[in-house]
């Protein structure tokens, strides 16, 4: 019964946070909500369609070949992946870190059944991430061998139950230990930063290489089947998926059945102590020193500046483009000899440049810093409200913020691409000015979507730079507008002259950036004095 | 230094400050009690100018809060029921941020840190981050901020609560200080025996609306503050 009414408490708290009801009470209206869900389901069609081109190839050799539980074994590793990279941040911000722990372990509620609540819903999660991978996995399968409910049934219940409840637990126990050391270092942002910096390394670099794996495993797969078939459980996972391999399925209930509770009970005797530790780190000793004093708006932005380094959801959810700029740079130095020799060939020569620059455009549509600005104040909004600066001072900070951290990587970008690409002088002069005219657009937009869809209900400050309607708007209207000329080009390509596509691209943004920054000037701060 | 005329607030269809006037005088400690729900602190957040209010108007200094808002909010100092800072800067940079936004100037912010964060002894934890501070020492803070900017009028919300007997008193003790210099102070209240023992003026409010207001002798008479609060509130319902 309590279980049942702190799952619906969580779940209200998602639903809350993914439809953007806020403190005003005032329902979505149903256009807005129809548009929330075509853009959830087209994110996942993506990834999902993603997978599937992946897996189609392996499908038919390695059903050739009679390797299909090597196919589902190597499914099964990729779903994991994203599983675990997908939630282990999460899990730590919402086990551990949640701001309602002292509520609940305040209340007649056992430590475990809180946590079981909170697991139950970050299986949830789970399950989403392991669809992506799994779904794709078992259609392609399906389309090479035929269906037939005797793998199909031990293959649901191994990709679409066991998995997702077995990665819940490694997360949780990494959530666990992550927690222990963050709590215990003076900079728990950088270790936060560095650690999900790696794993996105370790991602692009799979994603990257993905091809050539994926060539090299069709043309010969013994190597990959002999470093798999060392690993026992890998291969029950294999055989139960492939020949519905019952012993290997029985074996695999049981030992995921053991390890949940086993998991489950170690994980909930450390509960308590790990929600309620407050040890933290070691004390800072406090110093006098003179400090010079600033305007208010250059306080305004130090305060932006210190608010974003302090979170590492944020850095990672709305600076990755600021981060990957300067990747990208090198990349192009790096790989220039790949590249270069592209811009001789005729057809193609003459598009790479304005490709190029859209690249460039992405990278800034991944700056989302205003999107989630206004949100992450959450309860402490009164005292912006309170103290004597202008809604336009304060949302002036949070954009200067947003162009502070974007522009300096995203120029440096612009450099490089000149130096390597000398490209023509108007297309020159678009490499400075697009990818900057792009990020205004997307600190502006980003400030237009969280003033009118802003969420200050949050429990954990994750919830509010990952979810909510303000967020999704952003990053896909951002997206949407940053592809507009692929379609353009491939249906009037002919029509249009290359050269005046960056330039013709690039007056449409200065429009919408007007068009923002004039919503922004009028309407808008009005209703930053309404929140 | 404050004069509220006819302030009226709704939330939806309910009127949550009704059609109600007060004026402060430079020199007073203003008593704001009511039970929960009454209305004060919209009526605070009114004259902080955070909330925007339907009808009437609110003058500080002489200043109206919807006219010239960022001149009043330069005078005046507001202290929330809940103090939820910022949890990512530390105690010090909190005071700065602060005392940069209010303009005060390098070494009387200094001077004014020192003293106001010794008083509080809360000097030794000014480099810790407002996360890792209690609630009582997020209020101690949230104080030090009030009087750095030295503002004319304080307006405060249950500023009690939550704190030791030693900072309440010293509390107390700032607020007449702060008056006897000129300023005034509005806040409000659930302990009645500290806003009897410390308000030159008192105002109850039930439903919004105000049900008596005036010099605590006005007010109370011969009855304790309690007994007159209570038979207010019967009268009002009946």
């Amino acid at each position: 019964m309590t279980l049942k009414a702190l799952l619906r408490v969580r779940l209200l708290g998602i639903k809350a946070s993914l439809t953007g009801a806020n403190r005003s009470n005032k329902k979505r209206s149903r256009a807005s909500i129809i548009g929330f869900s075509v853009l959830m389901l087209y994110t996942f069609g993506y990834f999902v369609f993603m997978m599937y081109m992946i897996f189609s190839q392996l499908a038919e050799p390695f059903a050739m070949l009679g390797y299909g539980a090597v196919y589902f074994a190597m499914a099964a590793i990729m779903s994991f992946c994203l599983m675990f990279i997908g939630s282990v941040f999460t899990s730590k911000a919402q086990l551990y870190e949640a701001k309602d722990n002292d509520l609940l372990l305040s209340m007649p509620i056992k430590p475990g059944e809180v946590l079981l609540s909170r697991m139950l819903t970050l299986l949830l999660i789970d399950l989403g991430l392991g669809l992506v991978v799994s779904g794709p996995a078992i259609f392609a399968w399906a389309q090479v061998v035929g269906f037939d409910l005797a793998w199909f049934i031990p293959c649901l219940i191994v990709l679409i139950v066991l998995l997702p409840l077995f990665t819940l637990l490694v997360a949780a126990l990494f959530g666990w230990l992550l927690h222990l050391v963050s709590a215990r270092v003076r900079n728990q942002s950088l270790l936060t930063v560095g650690l999900s910096l790696a794993f996105l390394a370790v991602y692009f670099v799979a994603i990257s290489r993905m091809n050539i794996w994926l060539t090299e495993i069709v043309r010969d797969p013994s190597p990959l089947v002999g470093a798999l078939s060392g690993f026992a459980p890998l291969i029950w996972i294999g055989r139960a998926c492939a020949e519905g391999n019952l012993p290997a399925l029985g074996g695999l209930v049981l030992g995921t059945a053991a390890l949940a509770l086993l998991g489950w009970i170690l994980l909930s005797r450390g509960f308590l102590h790990a929600a309620t530790d407050n040890r933290g780190a070691a004390k800072i000793k406090y110093v006098e020193k003179r400090v010079n004093a600033v305007s208010p708006d250059r306080a305004l932005l130090r305060r932006e500046l210190k608010h974003l380094g302090s979170s590492p959801a944020y850095i990672m959810n709305c600076a990755l483009g600021a981060i990957m700029a300067p990747v990208a740079a090198v990349f192009l130095i790096v790989k220039r000899d790949s590249f270069l020799p592209l811009l001789a060939m005729p057809g193609l020569g003459e598009y790479l440049p304005p490709m190029m620059l859209l690249g460039l455009c992405f990278l800034s549509a991944m700056c989302t810093l205003t999107g989630p600005s206004i949100s992450i104040e959450g309860k402490s909004m009164w005292l912006l409200k309170s103290l004597p600066v202008t809604p336009r001072q304060a949302l002036s900070a949070k954009l200067r913020m947003h162009l502070l951290v974007g522009l300096p990587p995203m120029l440096l970008c612009s450099v490089i691409f000149i130096v390597l690409l000398r490209p023509e002088p108007l297309t020159a002069v678009c490499c400075f000015l697009l990818p900057a005219a792009c990020m205004l657009f997307v600190g502006l937009f980003g400030l237009f979507e969280n003033l009118r869809h802003p969420n200050f209900d949050w429990v954990n400050e994750t919830q509010a730079v990952k979810t909510g309607m303000s967020m999704f708007a952003v990053i896909f209207g951002t997206m949407a507008l940053v592809m507009l000329p692929i379609p353009v080009v491939l249906i009037w390509g002919d029509q249009i002259p290359v050269s005046l596509l960056a330039p013709g691209f690039l007056a449409l943004v200065l429009l919408l950036d007007l068009l923002l920054w004039r919503w922004l000037r009028t309407r808008g701060e009005k209703r930053f004095l309404e929140l | 230094m404050l004069e509220i005329n006819h302030l009226t607030k709704s939330f939806g269809d309910k009127k949550a400050v009704d059609d109600l006037s007060l004026y402060i005088a430079p020199g007073e400690i203003y008593g704001f009690i009511g039970h929960n729900g009454a209305g004060k602190t919209t009526t605070l957040k009114s004259c902080a100018g955070i909330l925007p209010f339907d009808a009437g108007e609110i003058r500080i200094n002489g200043i109206s809060v919807t006219e010239r808002p960022l001149e009043a909010k330069r005078v005046l100092a507001y202290l929330p029921d809940n103090p939820d800072l910022y949890n990512y800067l530390s105690g010090i940079q909190y005071l700065n941020f602060i005392a940069d936004v209010f303009g005060v100037d390098r070494d009387l912010r200094a001077e004014r840190i020192r003293r106001l964060a010794d008083t509080f002894e809360l000097t030794g934890d000014l480099a810790q981050p407002i996360s890792a501070y209690s609630h009582g020492m997020k209020q101690k803070l949230a104080m030090i901020s009030c009087w750095l900017h030295e503002p004319k009028l304080i307006l405060m919300d249950e500023p009690f609560v939550g704190l030791d007997p030693k900072a309440a008193h010293l509390l107390k003790e700032m607020m007449r200080g702060h008056c006897d210099r000129g300023g005034a102070i509005f806040f409000s209240t659930h302990v009645l025996e500290v806003a009897e023992k410390l308000c030159d003026k008192v105002a109850i409010i039930k439903n919004g609306q105000l049900i008596a207001s005036g010099t605590m002798d006005e007010v109370k008479g011969d009855d304790s503050l309690e007994s007159v609060f209570l038979e207010l509130e019967e009268d009002h319902d009946a």
